[in-house]
């Protein structure tokens, strides 16, 4: 019997050294580190704060991206906006819809576990908006009679609008996939319908117009949450 | 609690962002820049009723708008062969006291001047429209030998610029 317990000792030690070596030798790969990925999908939330906030404004916009690589993600919006522009000398309005389709490069390198990104994206817009002339003022430099304000509403129907957009931006990962993101867009027009002698002074999803150049700027800040349809 | 403190780096520059948006003021696109296109006045040439090929100025003119209260005088001892005259968008019709000679011995005729609204034509947002008239007539009332103004003529129905003689007196 005793001969048996020196026996597991030196049997058992043989086992631990044997195992310590071993470890010695497989000291890299030992955890495995799963990244979920798939469809991250939410909603912008300053539209909807701003529509609360700001009078002449309602808006909104959902959000989407899919991972391809480590790094490279097909990104897209859609979303609906209404916005009034009412100056003292010109009053209208503008609504309808728009799609923004392109990609997402994360040129941020994570920490092992880690899902933040710093992105740069691509983005190619169409929108599909109706433009209403609702009142004017008819300028005239001359003041020998009092001002002219022509109340004449006019609609605009089936305009649309393409441009290119590059955004930059930052997703954070607040808890499990839930992600809080920002970004700041400049847009630039490639075509639009203008409305017979007028304008389009707002544009949805490009934001509003400038009268002398064709570039546009925007901001995002949505929270999405990750459908991990994947995990490796 | 936060999976990590980029949290409080989102939620700064998003701060940041909100209140750039709501302090940016003035842009070009507010004001009407100087030089715009604006609502054109009618252009008025006087020429000699002895030899119609020639302009002949008007001596000691005076122009009063006389069918808006008060009474508006528009020019005064103009030397000019060209007065312009505004109409308004809101009327089709003004009256014009035109008076010649008005320090010696002043004699005034009527003249009536009817139109209608062309279009308003869009400039942008700064400036939103002008607009253009159709001239429909020109004419003052017959006093015989006491009208200094012997004739009037439409030379130019359409107004839409300062360019061109809208209208002809001959006197």
């Amino acid at each position: 019997m005793k001969t048996l317990h020196i026996l597991l000792f030196f049997i058992s030690s043989c086992f631990i050294s044997q195992l310590s070596y071993s470890q010695d030798e497989s000291l890299q790969d030992t955890i495995v580190v799963k990244n979920q990925y798939g469809l991250r999908a939410g909603l912008d939330l300053a539209k909807p704060l701003r529509s609360l906030l700001e009078d002449g404004y309602t808006g909104f916009e959902i959000v989407a991206d899919f991972r391809l690589t480590k790094k490279l993600y097909i990104a897209g919006e859609i979303g609906n906006e209404e916005k009034d522009y009412l100056e003292a000398n010109l009053n209208a309005r503008t609504k309808g819809s728009y799609l923004k389709i392109g990609g997402d490069v994360n040129v941020y390198k994570n920490w092992l576990g880690v899902n933040n990104a710093v992105i740069i994206g691509l983005r190619y817009g169409v929108a599909s908006f109706s433009q209403e002339l609702l009142a004017y003022n008819i300028y005239n430099t001359n003041q020998t009679f009092p001002p002219s304000f022509v109340v004449d509403p006019q609609e605009f129907n089936g305009l649309t609008a393409h441009w290119a957009e590059v955004m930059v931006g930052i997703k954070a990962e607040l808890f499990n996939n839930l992600y809080l993101s920002l970004n700041l867009q400049l847009k630039h027009l490639v075509s639009e319908d203008r409305p017979e002698n007028f304008d389009n002074l707002f544009i949805p999803g490009f934001n509003t117009t400038n009268d002398f150049s064709e570039f546009g700027v925007g901001y995002g800040y949505s929270i999405s949450y990750l459908i991990p349809l994947f995990s490796k | 609690m936060f999976k990590n403190n980029s949290l409080y780096l989102v939620v700064l520059v998003a701060i940041t962002c909100v209140v750039l948006f709501f302090i940016s003021g003035c842009t070009k696109d507010d004001i009407c820049p100087e030089g715009s296109p604006t609502t054109p006045k009618t252009i008025i040439l006087f020429r000699d009723k002895a030899n119609i090929t020639a302009v002949k100025a008007v001596p000691n003119l005076r122009i009063s708008l006389t069918n808006i209260e008060p009474t508006e005088l528009l020019f005064s001892n103009s030397g000019d062969t060209l007065v312009a005259i505004p109409l308004s968008p809101d009327l089709s019709e003004i009256q014009l006291a035109m008076t010649t000679n008005f320090s010696s011995a002043p004699n005034t005729d009527y003249m009536t001047i009817t139109y209608s609204k062309r279009q308003d034509v869009y400039i942008n947002r700064a400036c939103s429209f002008t607009t253009t008239f159709d001239l429909l007539d020109a004419s003052r009332p017959d006093e015989g030998s006491a009208n200094w103004i012997s004739n009037i003529v439409i030379t130019n129905s359409a107004v839409v610029n300062e360019d061109v003689t809208h209208i002809t007196i001959f006197h």
